[in-house]
């Protein structure tokens, strides 16, 4: 008997791996770099997502900014010490607005910039909560001449960065008007930078206002001159972050509330006290944060959609072209077996082409992803991006990278692993099984096309005849999925911005009296509106904050007028008598209540318990640059026990007995045929406000909805092109395999009788066959994908939830694919009718 | 002109043709599921094969032939009987064991050559040896002995898409014999052969024969047969009979034994 020779289990494997590699590279390279790029881009896809959805919070982390944001109304010395002696204050920074206007070339204010607000600060938004440079740089601190301005001053201004122009500072009189023609104080400053200011993107299009941000070396302080400042907003680092922000504003209310009440008490012995009433306007930074990525949820969600779907992609192309790789080494390896080679062995072989191409797809993902990581992140947000540029995000592309390879090589391996078995001799397995739904279809269909199809179709062959037809079905079946589910979301998405009443708005337009901040002279008002008839119907509204078991919430009382201009009703009822409150849902998680709880409204001594009869989807409503009700945000009391929660009452105390009840605000319906922007010219020059900016405003979105519906749709209408042309492409591929790689199979049946029309026909069928399965399949599950996706998306982004069927799109969706699959099987059909029938006989 | 004599059973069955057995088949079965209905492919086969014999396996198509040569060559698993090549039992082994039994003792000739398109002459019968854990050196020097030998010296750089049909099946006999074989295994190797190219392939069998290498040899042709020192003929799944070929030897030309270089001991 003759010795084994010495082992060399791997010399075969490296010696045929070699020959594989060489005989092909150009399917090596083809494949792993198509795959680097398909997956590479899913990866920068994903990246990106993660990238934009987190843009805010690494913003507002590199930026140091404050825990919390709190307006105590105008700058007074008692307020400042107040609020640095708050419990767990690390750090503080203010900023006040000035009064310095744009002078004109005569030296006059210039009017177009009379509403146009100047900042100065003691150095936050420089060294905390520091905001973004879109253009140019950061002012630098030490240089009075410099400035900064956003881009709605830049745009009406007329300048930019490197502009130079003259700013005066003017004490204003009681309307917030120059006192005089000339200012106090003359600045000549140079432009530096074009800001952007978080809170004003993550705010409503009625905060974008012009601001010019004065540098600190030119501020006057303004300690002791309060006619030169107005509000001031304070920014407040805590010890204990965000989970200390509640602890903080209960006592910040507790104190306002004291306060307010030594106020009150020393205008009646006629000893102002304090510099006037203390305000609990809050903006917690984790609030803002929640709202800005909410509101990119839906471009981040498309986009890590879009990222996944090509990823996805890339694995099955990657698991089907290294499949057929596999496949096409099949008979060799048998060979290989026969001639002594371990299963192991023809296994590790036939994984050379795979692992190598796979490897050079790895590299290149890599590269592709990092390269177009410079693209992202995208939307609204961008601007505030920390590190902008190449950017690797290591999880992602670990993972996705991980997913890329180690799937394929799996599917691959398995595959591999059953190519190379040879019990039954050296030529099994060759034969594939009959389908039986093939066999059905040619027993019951009168058209031999039809069953020609479907066997075409369902029984994928073997060996160098293979054709991943039934992966086809799938990926077409998932393709339509997708679209469907886009296309269900998107219409919902796109009828959020065409009804405003899913976001809680409920009428045409709102007049508000001094930005919403004074009240109106109710008899006065109401007069004026009935004898407008442009206006068809009126509601008086008013909003501002109420404290909420010790939380501040932004509110809504309604008035007079039509009852039907009111917060869109999620569940329960509306308030309709005294000890009633409709509330958001955010709000009830915040106050840990439910529907039929009683909460204690109000502080001080003046409280209130109230029960929560519903939930509802509020209207943006209450003062420009406040904080406002909004979606999932709010609380809508009944009047009389708004009027009594003390802060309010306070106010009506301020502005006395004839301006009770307290409404700023009015919701009004236009009449058909009059235009809405003359309606709200007409309104701000009526003179029934009472302040020195009456406004007149349309449907407010909330900017959440806003940057949802405008980044959301156009992402997902080029996501629906790119899907339909990757749908048809990978019909079209499959067909034109088909008609090459079964040229014997298409050629028999002409030799058995078919036509070339009947041939022509068969392949045509097959396109609509595949196609009709996508579309049952994709309809089923992607109207339920659709749905759910959308239902999901609704409450947390707090509008109505409720989804709706785009019954006409989803008839244009289902006929295009049809129109689709038949349009990609016309050029291999024209191709299959000319397989001449020699070609069936012709093998071996 | 070439005489038959009929061989005797043995006690088992079998028939030997004296000297030491190389292969011995013991009440094969072997039942294939098609389309639902089983086919029984071996009912019960018997062969014994010493060394240094020419054995020719003929019978009508689906007689089992190929099933019994697969099943020689472990290609394929037995339902029942044993199959001792060499001393060792092939049956109810591993197809890894297989693997490895196959690189010591078969070497396998088919219709249509299955030679590997990607590789050179000389590579596809260097391939063998290697797989055998001969060094790359030894098995391209031995490669390229049996390439001359078999008359394909000058083309051991060309792919076999190049090469006639009488050159692939020389080129797949050359890797056959790259690991010295103890038994040759040849499934129709003159199937998908003209005729010239046929005689050139039966010669060369012929030759090896003289020159001492057991063959077990798959025919339809009789031509072909005749060139065994032994017909076995089958039928429904069973050996039917076996003949002894004897040689008149008039008007003959005597044929020349080839004998292949031996392999290099392993460095």
């Amino acid at each position: 008997m003759k010795s084994t020779p010495r082992r060399r289990g791997l010399g075969p494997v490296t010696v045929l791996a070699r020959v594989e590699l060489r005989n092909r590279w150009v399917s090596v390279i083809s494949v792993g770099l198509l795959l680097g790029l398909v997956g590479g881009i899913g990866i920068a896809c994903l990246a990106g997502a993660r990238r934009t959805s987190t843009v805010m919070s690494r913003h507002l982390q590199a930026s140091d900014a404050p825990d919390l944001e709190i307006d105590p109304g105008s700058f007074s010395p008692e307020a400042d010490r107040a609020l640095r002696q708050l419990p767990g204050v690390i750090d503080a920074g203010y900023w006040v607005t000035y009064s310095a206007f744009k002078l004109g070339a005569d030296g006059e204010v210039d009017d177009r910039f009379a509403d146009a607000l100047a900042f100065t600060t003691d150095g936050r938004y420089l060294d905390m909560d520091r905001i973004a440079v879109a253009d140019g740089r950061r002012l630098d601190p030490t240089r009075p001449d410099e400035v900064m301005v956003n881009e709605a001053y830049a745009k009406a201004a007329g300048v930019g960065v490197g502009s130079r122009m003259d700013v005066g500072l003017f004490a204003l009189d009681d309307q917030g008007s120059p006192e005089k023609a000339t200012p106090d104080r003359r600045m000549s400053v140079r432009v530096v930078g074009i800001m952007a200011i978080n809170e004003e993107i993550t705010g409503e299009e009625l905060d974008v206002i012009g601001r010019l941000f004065v540098s600190p070396a030119a501020a006057v302080q303004p300690v002791g001159r309060a006619d030169y400042y107005g509000f001031a907003w304070y920014g407040l680092r805590l010890r204990g972050g965000s989970a200390a922000v509640a602890g903080v504003q209960r006592r910040w209310n507790e104190l306002a509330a004291a306060h307010n009440a030594k106020v009150g008490e020393a205008d009646l012995a006629g000893t102002p006290f304090g510099g006037g009433n203390w305000l609990t306007y809050v903006h917690v930074t984790g609030d803002l944060q929640r709202k800005a990525s909410r509101a990119v949820r839906p471009l981040t969600t498309t986009l890590a959609a879009f990222g996944l779907l090509m990823l996805g992609a890339a694995i099955v192309l990657a698991s089907q072209a290294l499949s057929r790789s596999v496949r096409l080494a099949q008979d060799e390896l048998r060979i290989a077996r026969v001639l002594g080679l371990t299963s192991v062995q023809a296994t590790l072989v036939a994984m050379a082409v795979p692992l190598a191409a796979l490897g050079l797809a790895l590299v290149a993902g890599a590269v592709v992803a990092v390269a177009a990581s410079t693209r992202f992140p995208v939307g609204p947000f961008k601007v505030f991006e920390p590190a902008p540029g190449l950017h690797v995000d290591i999880a992602v592309l670990g993972l996705a990278l991980a997913l890329l390879v180690l799937l394929p090589l799996t599917l691959v391996a398995v595959s591999a692993l059953r190519s190379v078995r040879i019990h039954g001799g050296i030529a099994a397995g060759r034969t594939a099984r009959p389908s039986r739904l093939a066999a059905l279809v040619g027993r019951t269909s009168r058209s031999p096309s039809a069953a020609a199809a479907v066997r075409l179709t369902v029984e994928p062959g073997e060996g160098r005849s293979f054709v991943p037809t039934r992966s086809m079905l799938v990926s077409v079946a998932l393709t339509v999925t997708v679209l469907v589910t886009v296309l269900v979301f998107g219409s919902n998405l796109s009828a959020l911005d065409r009804d405003p009443s899913r976001f809680g708005w409920p009428a045409d337009g709102v007049f508000a009296s001094d930005g919403g901040y004074s009240p109106f002279d109710q008899a006065k008002v109401t007069a004026w509106l009935h004898k407008q008839d442009a206006v068809t119907r009126w509601r008086l509204a008013s909003a501002g904050l109420a404290v909420i078991d010790g939380t501040a919430v932004p509110s809504v009382v309604f008035g007079p007028g039509y009852e039907g201009f009111a917060p869109t009703l999620l569940s329960g009822r509306a308030p309709s008598n005294r000890g009633e409150v409709v509330l958001g849902t955010a709000t009830m998680r915040t106050l840990r209540a439910k529907v039929g709880d009683v909460v204690d409204a109000g502080s001080g001594r003046r409280r209130t318990r109230v029960r929560i009869t519903g939930t509802a989807v509020f209207p943006v409503l209450g003062p420009v640059l406040a904080v406002r009700t909004g979606l999932d945000r709010g609380a809508w009391f009944d009047i009389d026990d708004y009027l009594q929660l003390d802060n309010i009452q306070a106010m009506i105390d301020q502005y006395g007995a004839p301006m009770m009840p307290y409404f700023s605000l009015v919701l009004y319906d236009r009449r058909e045929g009059v235009s809405a922007a003359a309606l709200q010219r007409a309104i701000r020059t009526s003179g029934v406000g009472t302040g020195s900016s009456d406004d007149a405003y349309g449907v407010i979105r909330p900017s959440e909805v806003r940057t949802a519906t405008a980044a959301g749709v156009d992402t997902q209408v080029l996501l629906c092109g790119l899907l339909a042309v990757a749908a048809g492409l990978s019909m079209l591929l499959t067909l034109v395999a088909v008609v090459r790689r079964r040229r014997s199979e298409l050629a028999l049946y002409r030799i058995l009788g078919f036509t070339p029309s009947q041939v022509r026909r068969t392949l045509l069928a097959q396109g609509a066959l595949v196609a009709s399965v996508g579309i049952v399949l994709g309809l089923t599950f992607g109207i339920a994908a659709g749905r759910t996706l959308w239902r999901l998306f609704a409450i947390r982004l707090g509008v109505v939830p409720d989804p709706s069927q785009p019954v006409l799109g989803l008839a244009v969706a289902a006929m295009a694919t049809l129109l689709i699959g038949l349009l990609s099987a016309v050029g291999p059909a024209i191709a299959a009718s000319r397989v001449p029938p020699a070609a069936g006989i012709r093998s071996e | 002109m070439l005489g038959t004599v009929e061989s005797g059973q043995t006690d088992s069955g079998a028939v030997s043709a004296g000297g030491e057995p190389v292969l011995t088949v013991r009440g094969i079965r072997k039942t294939y599921e098609a389309d639902g209905a089983p086919v029984r492919a071996l009912r019960g086969a018997d062969l014994t094969l010493s060394a240094g014999e020419f054995a020719a396996i003929m019978g009508p198509s689906g007689c089992g032939k190929s099933t019994l040569l697969n099943m020689v060559a472990g290609l394929d698993q037995a339902d029942e009987g044993e199959i001792v090549l060499a001393g060792e039992n092939v049956t109810g082994r591993s197809e890894d064991d297989l693997a490895r039994m196959r690189r010591r003792h078969i070497g396998i000739v088919f219709q249509f050559f299955n030679l590997l398109e990607g590789m050179s002459a000389l590579e596809n019968v260097v391939l063998p040896a290697v797989v055998a854990g001969l060094p790359r050196k030894q098995a391209e020097t031995r490669a390229r002995d049996l390439l001359d030998l078999l008359g394909l010296g000058d083309k051991v750089k060309a792919a076999p898409g190049v090469l006639s049909g009488g050159q692939r099946q020389r080129l797949a006999i050359a890797r056959a014999l790259a690991n010295e074989p103890t038994l040759l295994l040849a499934d129709e190797p003159t199937g998908a052969l003209d005729s010239e190219g046929g005689a050139e392939v039966m010669e060369l069998f012929r030759r090896l024969h003289a020159g001492g290498q057991t063959i077990l040899l798959v025919t339809h042709d009789d031509a072909v047969a005749a060139a065994a020192s032994r017909i076995v003929r089958m039928k429904d799944g069973r050996v039917l009979s076996q003949t002894e070929v004897t040689s008149d030897g008039d008007g003959q030309d005597p044929v020349v034994p080839l004998v292949p270089p031996s392999q290099p001991t392993p460095a």
